[in-house]
């Protein structure tokens, strides 16, 4: 584990905090989330600067690094605001499944057009054992050999309206655990349904969709590696992190504007940073964040290398950095007082998407069970 | 343990049942952020809106308890609503403390049925009030008022506003005096509404106050009197934000309760979770403890023993339960705790003004902490 970024790391922090700082308007974000629309030239910007896909090996349009600097970038991004960096770092959501598991064919159909700015590869999970998908999954022709049929399932996806394509996390009975079919946008028997209005994330609509009888080819399906990692682990582990890399960059960015408010109000005749209350609040934050940010930076590396304990450092970096977002914008809006409140401020909506990121697909209460499990079995 | 009267009893049941009917408007008005005068009206019609004002003037005659009952059952369906009645009941309270006896016969009967407002807040002026620097010039027998207030909820909208000014610039809080604005009169008017976070249809706003002349009968007591009219006000209405902030956290934890009834967590019911089942204890305990300390201090109020210390300590742990609570609803809802699908994701954002308002938790813990240090 490295506590000293390298140089390159340094440059693409840099890189990519000049890029939000320039690109990433307060007042567009706000209309934004006023529209619930995908910050889409930021995101073909973010493309041709190789932010998007810079995990993505070259031959696909990427940079060649790893999830380690994805995180980087997330974290800047999110840093300087919540709304467009979180739909951005969500616009490739199904990449990490591919790059793990993809054929070099599905690397290049799905991973290019999105390196590129023309596609978002989004993705969802469609559990087996929610009731009304039970059974849903069976294969058609001859087992597996011309590809997957989903006989029907429902389930919600980020980036449903702007989606090219969706990885569709599918639960299977052992000893495969999953399978990924990647269903494209046009494909007969995908309904994308209304849209769930969510507390935060309103530049990423999320969608209800409905899968009925969709024929996914066989050059869509994505199975799981001979070390029997499979595509739903993978996604999951990898959402986490990139995940807690968000709530670290909002937590960062709500905890600077905290200072800089506390540092220019002034009520009694002084700076209310001058305070000891407020002091004490800041230093509290700063600390959270200085762990977190270590909890974060360690389950990417981790992931990179991929170390043993890997998956169960994501889940502990995923509890510990949403925590701490939550923590540090609620306490941000304290320390801003009536300001914090307004929507035409950034705090407010930082708190919203904190809290939205932290319980949208796995919660606390999952990341509690998954990490007992795995501290309880070793 | 503090027993309801029967009279209490069947207030609040009736307050019940009105809460439920227009908590079905809750998420309009989030939306909207419109102020919603067809519950302002039922709160009116049904003789809620008039509960602290005397009998002697067709009122409710109810004192701080029964009023925090009534907040925090209708808290617990609409936190909004809850938010516009107390707003209400806080632009009153100086009038119903100060009022010489020709404010009482001019004012008392309206406020039966027109909505009132506090204003203190400026821009300068937020914890410390002695930052205001709107002024109330003395002409003849009028006061010329100049100056600009913010964060006054529901100020956009209400008739009769009770606003803070400085009489004498140089003496700081000393110097503040109190005023009873009404919307009509020449030189005010209302600027900026705000656009904020929760308690959506009752919003903050901007109170511009352009050589507006207020006659000088309308000045509460003395001049000089402002800041501790605003204080005494602020003992006697924090209790009725603890007890919104209590509903609040009920009403969380009602709709949570019924969610793990029917929920699933890692493939199992939610409620045969353990850590959900403690989750719900936790919330219960704060609740219930957050509950008796706002009692505590609303009696206080009604046996004449007002007490800062517990008014300040009430608003502080119940409005930090509340988001702690909501918190742990949202905890157990996961996704759909986050979803507007369900009224919990707006109630945490209702209960964060709770925080900020009427003097910050921060302010709160500076007057329980110079309370204890004597």
């Amino acid at each position: 584990m490295p506590f000293e970024l390298t140089d390159t790391q340094r440059d693409i922090q840099k890189a990519a905090r000049e890029f939000a700082e320039k690109e990433f308007d307060l007042d567009l974000a706000l209309e934004l989330e006023k529209e619930g629309r995908f910050p889409k030239s930021i995101f073909e910007k973010a493309c041709q600067l190789g932010f998007i896909g810079i995990d993505y090996p070259e031959p696909y349009g990427g940079q060649a690094f790893g999830l380690f600097e994805n995180v980087l970038v997330i974290e800047e991004f999110t840093r300087k605001d919540s709304g467009i960096g979180i739909s951005l770092s969500l616009a490739d959501m199904g990449s990490g499944i591919i790059l793990k598991h993809g054929d070099e064919g599905q690397k290049k159909k799905f991973l290019i057009p999105v390196a590129r700015g023309n596609a978002i590869l989004t993705a969802a999970t469609l559990e087996s054992t929610h009731k009304k998908n039970e059974g849903s999954i069976v294969p058609y022709g001859e087992a597996y050999k011309d590809g997957c049929l989903i006989k029907r399932g429902e389930t919600r996806v980020i980036h449903g309206s702007s989606a090219s394509a969706i990885a569709v996390l599918c639960e299977r009975p052992d000893p495969e655990k999953s399978i990924c079919l990647i269903v494209e946008r046009d494909c007969k028997g995908l309904n994308v349904l209304g849209l769930k209005k969510m507390m935060g994330m309103k530049l990423s609509s999320i969608h209800e969709i409905v899968l009925d009888h969709v024929k996914v080819p066989k050059d869509h399906v994505i199975h799981g590696d001979h070390e029997g990692v499979d595509p739903l682990t993978t996604y999951h582990h990898v959402h986490r992190i990139k995940t807690s890399a968000q709530a670290l960059g909002i937590a960062q960015g709500a905890f600077e504007q905290a200072m800089k408010h506390a540092k220019e109000r002034e009520q009694f005749g002084k700076k209310i940073v001058q305070f000891q209350g407020i002091q004490f609040m800041l230093a509290e934050l700063y600390t959270l964040i200085e762990a977190a940010r270590g909890l974060v930076y360690r389950a990417a590396y981790d992931y990179d290398v991929g170390a043993k304990e890997a998956e169960r450092i994501s889940s502990v970096a995923r509890l510990f950095a949403a925590d701490v977002a939550v923590r540090t914008t609620t306490d941000s809006i304290q320390i801003h007082g009536g300001v914090g409140l307004m929507r035409e401020y950034s705090i407010e909506r930082m708190f919203r998407d904190a809290r939205t990121i932290q319980n949208l697909e796995e919660t606390n209460l999952t990341q509690k069970a998954l990490i007992a499990g795995k501290i309880i079995l070793s | 343990m503090i027993e309801l009267t029967e009279k209490q009893r069947s207030l609040v049941e009736k307050v019940r049942e009105i809460a439920k009917k227009i908590a079905l408007r809750n998420r309009e008005v989030d939306e909207t952020s419109e102020f919603p005068w067809d519950i302002f009206n039922i709160f009116k019609e049904n003789h809620v809106l008039d509960l602290p004002i005397p009998e002697e003037f067709q009122g409710g005659g109810a004192g701080s308890l029964t009023c925090c009952f009534v907040l925090e059952e209708i808290a617990r369906s609409s936190p909004g609503s809850a938010h516009m009645l107390a707003g209400h009941w806080l632009g009153f309270t100086p009038l119903q403390l100060f009022c010489n006896p020709s404010q009482r016969e001019k004012y008392f009967p309206r406020l039966r049925s027109e909505l009132a407002a506090f204003s203190l807040t400026e821009p300068a002026a937020g914890s410390d009030a002695g930052g205001v620097i709107t002024e109330a010039k003395r002409h003849g027998d009028r006061y010329i008022l100049n100056g600009t207030k913010i964060y006054c909820t529901q100020g956009h909208v209400a008739n009769v506003i009770t606003v803070f000014a400085k009489t004498n610039l140089d003496r700081g809080v000393k110097g503040l005096s109190a005023f009873v604005i009404e919307k009509e009169f020449s030189g005010f008017s209302v600027g900026k509404v705000e656009d904020q976070m929760g308690m959506r249809g009752t919003p903050a706003a901007e109170l511009i106050f352009q050589d507006c002349s207020v006659p000088g009968e309308n000045l509460l007591k003395e001049e000089g009197e402002g800041f501790n009219i605003a204080m005494k006000t602020l003992d006697r209405t924090r209790p009725k934000d603890a007890a919104i902030s209590v509903g609040i956290a009920q009403g969380a934890l009602d709709y949570t309760i019924g969610y793990v009834k029917k929920g699933f967590f890692m493939k199992e019911p939610l409620l045969k979770s353990q850590a959900v089942q403690f989750l719900l204890a936790d919330m219960a305990i704060a609740i219930e403890a957050a509950r008796l300390l706002v009692y505590e201090s609303a009696t206080l109020i009604d046996e004449g023993r007002v007490s800062t210390l517990h008014s300040a300590m009430a608003k502080c742990l119940a409005t930090d339960m509340a988001m702690k609570v909501a918190d742990q609803a949202i905890d157990i809802l996961g996704a759909e705790g986050v979803s507007e699908d369900h009224p919990v994701e707006m109630f945490i954002r209702d209960a964060k003004l709770l925080q900020i308002l009427e003097g910050t938790n921060q302010i709160q813990r500076l007057i329980i902490s110079r309370s204890l240090l004597g």
